[in-house]
């Protein structure tokens, strides 16, 4: 089916979203780069659509070359952002480089097509840190409901340790405390074989 | 007096405003002014880590393997 007639097809925003980054990534990939996407639309993806997104908020090593494939797929600039006028997508690029372990990024099929997305531990820690230094008590929320929702297949160890240089251990622990007193489910490290 | 609204009217407007945002970069998180309460946060907590095990469970959001995953968005 044609790209622009699966996108008519879509039923949410977030089906529309990931259609189009999966069309970029088809776009850029021969090219030796991989969008990642970050931000809002990771915490959407991960909590299977339950926390909404306005954007798409994308981590592409080459944002030149990202530019020329939005602008050839009818994205138009928009002070920093990228819009398109028909499918009524936003989406911002705000790095170059992921903050976070590129081994941890997960690759999400969708309908033929391929999104890459923030590890879920590298997630947490960007809510985490938005909590604590910035005081985001929804960012807190979210950190909490991912901590929780994949509470027995998450690196707690790798958090612990990345928390720990960026300060926000404490509040991690205090989420793990109250998630186990909460569950009996054992918070483990252990994740299922491939 | 009631105020009638022209949907036709109210959607260019919107688009204004919204193209006003673009360009200006409020297209981020915006801060919440009131912090919420503790039950409502809990029970808004046990919501959407339910939302996310039923995604799981009716296998829309499956995982196939360590880091890969398949989102089924077509019943």
């Amino acid at each position: 089916m044609p790209f622009e007639e699966r996108l008519r097809q879509a039923r949410s925003l977030l089906e529309k979203k990931l259609l189009v980054v999966s069309e970029l990534t088809r776009r850029l990939q021969p090219k030796g780069i991989t969008p990642i996407v970050v931000g809002g639309s990771a915490v959407e993806i991960y909590s299977a659509g339950d926390y909404l997104s306005a954007d798409i908020d994308l981590v592409v090593a080459s944002r030149q070359q990202a530019i020329a494939e939005l602008q050839q797929m009818g994205f138009r600039v928009e002070g920093r952002v990228f819009y398109h006028p028909e499918w009524d997508i936003t989406l911002e690029i705000p790095d170059e480089t992921l903050a976070g372990d590129a081994e941890r990024i997960t690759e999400i099929q969708i309908d033929g097509g391929t999104v890459y997305c923030i590890g879920l531990e590298d997630l947490i820690l960007d809510r985490l840190n938005a909590f604590v230094h910035q005081r985001s008590e929804e960012d807190g929320r979210w950190a909490r409901v991912l901590l929780q929702a994949y509470a027995t297949e998450i690196d707690t160890n790798y958090l612990k340790a990345r928390a720990e240089q960026e300060s926000t251990r404490a509040a991690l622990e205090a989420m793990l405390q109250e998630i186990a007193d909460a569950t009996p489910m054992e918070l483990g490290n252990s994740e299922p074989a491939e | 007096m009631r105020r009638r609204w022209n949907w036709a009217t109210q959607s260019q407007r919107s688009e204004a405003v919204r193209q006003a945002m673009r360009q200006l970069g409020l297209t981020g998180r915006r801060a919440r002014t009131r912090p919420r309460d503790p039950d409502e946060l809990r029970l808004l907590i046990q919501r959407s880590v339910a939302h996310i095990q039923r995604a799981r469970a009716e296998g829309r959001w499956q995982k196939l393997g360590t880091r890969r995953w398949r989102i089924e968005f077509r019943e």
